[in-house]
């Protein structure tokens, strides 16, 4: 049963139920139709049986009616008839009487139906006997008839109170069966019953046991992770089940093994924190002892090298007084020699720009000449020019002449177009008035006009052509002479240009001539000034050297300060440093106290965990 | 007869294309000179000289009270057949081409629609037929002298 899943549980139960309820229905259904079989052929029976006695009573009212009437009858024939009537009914009594003694089963019943037979038979005879009589029809055998007859009704009624009694026993005989029917009924039920209590009491037991192994493990894990929340992590649930719930069961109890073994981890790792900051506190203080120390030292060497560090600079200062006065010396000096070389370099290149200002002259003059030429020769091109200008002009008056006259001709050709299209109208209009005669004449008209009609079209085009040209040659003129006339104020410019160019011509050799002179002159200037700057050098090279010694002194004493100033600088950067590591070593410090106070918190919050001693 | 096309020699004045029926006409000249006449009809432009037959010339532009193009003067003289009525000619503006109309495109003509009435002159105006490209106004010749007569006769009383 523990190795089932849930869900196959369920559908267990489910089907012992189901398999309960058929059964209830197929007992509840066989005995029902049990039953109602019993029930049809008893009722089947029972209405037979009155039915047969019923049948028997009234067979013996028709015997007593037959035999009044046969007796009461006046004529023979009708006596005859009703006594044949009568015989016939009391056969039928009889063979009813047999039949009655069947239908009773009872022991007792047998003399009953004896009885009954006897008194039927009787009956039988009396009746006879009183119809006979009545046959006879005569006054006599009439009285004794009725004498007779009044017998037979003592032996009817005995009749009818047999029936009565056949009635109470069959009436008894029915009532047995309803009873039987009744615990029939009765057992029936308590079948149902049953079957339907038992099915319910194994359902209710099989559910029983199933909300059992569900909910067992579920209270037992919920016990579990209610230990888990407070910190005892001592309880397992060790369920030995192989369904969800058991699977459940066994996560949970590795969940709490894993969470034990990791605060045991934690607990450890506190207790081991706890010592090692407690460690580093102790370290940390002799950290800052001794840096105290050190600073106090490196305080002491900083003073010193500050003093050292203020008498080398003096020493410093002094010895670059003395670089500088040299240096001041030398400058001039080499200023001089400087200012000296300018002069004669400056001579110098006088003297070439004055040598480059005459060859410049020579050329202008030369271009001067160039350009004479040139405006003479462009003077003779612009005449050229104007001539041409005028031959042009004459032509294309002579080509506008000749347009004129040709437009004079196309219009003539278009009056003469008009008037063969007149001719052709008026040959056309004879045509029509000739009726049948004109038709071909007609055509011909037609075709004249239209040719007169093409004419006055060319005449038209030619005129328009024509037009174009007389427009394009007047254009061409006026274009042709505002050439000419710029043409000709070229040249006049260009004679004014020559004009001037011949007068800058003869200055610029004036100015050339001038400077040629002046040019000897600059050049002794500038040789007497390069002895001069050769003097000046000498000097200058001499002092040079002196301020040279002069700075090496001032140097080697400037290194000394700066390595004096480096040692001080050195020293500060110690103490510094000391004092930075007085400060973090009491940061340590403030930070292990800190460490530790967390350590052990974290020891104490561990320990509220119980947790089991053989594990990890 | 009347399935057979009739033909019209067209003119144009001022930018309309009218229409007489050649049948009616007996020629046509141009650069005639026209002899004007002192206290002439409305409508009537002079006397003409055709090889020594003197002819009335009567103004179309003037009669159809078209408005006359700046300074020129119709030149050209249809002159018309006997039958029409006794010499005279039509001066018109320029005359184009002869077209033919068949009988069933000229009874489709506008006439009765317009009020065309054959009294005063807009009797002149017969009707006006259409061309494929321009509508043609189709004038009868045998209204101009009556309607000339008729002016004259009112302007005299």
């Amino acid at each position: 049963m523990n190795d089932l899943k849930i869900s196959t549980k369920l559908i267990l139960l489910t089907s012992i139920l189901s398999g309960f309820l058929l059964l209830t229905g197929w007992v509840g259904q066989s005995r029902l139709s049990t039953l109602n079989g019993n029930n049809e052929s008893f009722s089947k029976d029972t209405i037979e049986k009155f039915v047969k006695v019923a049948d028997f009573q009234s067979k013996l009212v028709e015997v007593i009616r037959s035999q009044k009437n046969a007796v009461l009858a006046s004529t023979d024939s009708a006596s005859n008839e009703f006594a044949s009537l009568g015989e016939a009914a009391a056969k039928e009594l009889k063979k009813g009487a047999g039949s009655l003694e069947l239908l009773l089963t009872a022991p007792s019943a047998k003399d009953l139906s004896a009885k009954l037979i006897e008194q039927v038979d009787d009956f039988a005879a009396k009746n006879k006997q009183c119809l006979d009589l009545a046959r006879q029809n005569t006054a006599d055998s009439k009285a004794e008839a009725i004498a007779i007859s009044l017998k037979s009704r003592e032996a009817t009624d005995e009749i009818l109170k047999l029936i009565d009694q056949v009635t109470a026993m069959l009436q008894n005989e029915s009532k047995d069966r309803v009873e039987a029917n009744q615990v029939i009924y009765n057992r029936s039920v308590l079948y149902i019953v049953a079957t339907t209590a038992s099915g319910l009491i194994l359902g209710f037991l099989a559910s029983f046991f199933v909300s059992r192994s569900v909910s067992r493990p579920i209270s037992l894990l919920k016990n579990l992770a209610v230990d888990m929340a407070s910190g005892n992590l001592m309880s397992r649930v060790n369920l030995m089940q192989k369904d969800e719930v058991g699977e459940l069961a066994t996560a949970t109890d590795s969940l709490a093994d894993s969470l034990a073994g990791v605060v045991r981890k934690i607990k450890n790792a506190s207790s081991e924190l706890v010592a090692s900051s407690s460690d580093l506190g102790t370290i940390a203080k002799s950290l800052i002892s001794q840096s105290e120390s050190t600073s106090t030292r490196a305080n002491d060497a900083s003073i010193s090298s500050v003093q050292l560090s203020t008498n080398i600079s003096t020493m410093s200062s002094a010895a670059e007084e003395l670089s500088i006065s040299f240096a001041a010396i030398s400058a001039a000096t080499e200023e001089m020699s400087v200012s000296v070389g300018a002069i004669s370099s400056a001579a110098e290149q006088t003297s070439s720009n004055v040598a480059a200002v005459s060859s410049a002259f020579h050329a202008i003059s030369d271009a001067f000449e160039q350009v004479l030429g040139n405006v003479r020769n462009g003077a003779q091109v612009a005449s050229n020019a104007s001539q041409m200008a005028d031959s042009a002009t004459s032509t294309m008056q002579l080509l506008d002449r000749s347009s004129t006259e040709i437009s004079k001709v196309t219009e003539t050709i278009k009056m003469i177009a008009l008037q063969t299209n007149l001719l052709a109208l008026n040959a056309t209009i004879e045509a029509a008035s000739a009726g049948e005669a004109g038709k071909g004449f007609a055509v011909v008209a037609h075709e004249i006009k239209q040719l007169a009609n093409q004419s006055a079209r060319a005449a038209e085009d030619i005129a328009t052509k024509i037009e174009g040209v007389q427009t394009g040659t007047r254009q061409a003129v006026g274009v042709i002479q505002t050439i000419a006339g710029v043409i000709k104020e070229i040249n006049d410019s260009a004679n004014g240009i020559s004009k001037s160019v011949e007068q800058q011509s003869r200055a610029a050799q004036t100015i050339s001539h001038n400077i040629y002179e002046a040019n000897s002159g600059v050049s002794q200037i500038a040789r007497s000034i390069a002895e001069v700057a050769a003097t000046a050098n000498d000097m200058a090279r001499s002092i040079a050297e002196a301020t040279r010694g002069a700075n090496d002194v001032s140097r080697n004493v400037g290194q000394a300060a700066l390595v004096a100033s480096s040692i001080a600088a050195t020293i500060g950067e110690v103490s510094k440093a000391t004092i930075e590591t007085n400060r973090s070593a009491n940061g340590v410090m403030t930070e292990s106290k800190d460490l530790s106070q967390l350590s052990i918190e974290l020891s104490q919050i561990s320990s509220q965990f119980k947790i089991p001693s053989n594990g990890l | 007869m009347n399935d057979q096309p009739t033909m019209f020699c067209t003119f144009g004045a001022a930018d309309r294309l009218f229409g007489i029926p050649l049948a009616d006409i007996k020629e046509i000249t141009d650069d005639v000179t026209c002899t004007r006449i002192p206290h002439a009809p409305f409508g009537v432009r002079g006397y003409i000289n055709i090889r020594g037959q003197i002819i009335l010339g009567l103004d179309l532009k003037q009669l159809l009270e078209l408005p006359q193009a700046n300074g020129e003067i119709a030149r050209r003289l249809v002159i018309f057949k006997p039958t029409i009525g006794q010499a005279f000619g039509l001066f018109v503006d320029h005359v184009g081409e002869i077209v033919e109309v068949s009988s069933s495109d000229l009874d489709a003509g506008e006439s009765s629609r317009l009020g065309l009435a054959s009294h005063g002159r807009s009797g002149l105006i017969e009707r006006v037929v259409r061309l494929p490209e321009h509508l043609l106004i189709v004038l009868n010749p045998r209204k101009f002298l009556p309607i000339v007569e008729i002016e004259s006769q009112s302007t005299n009383t």
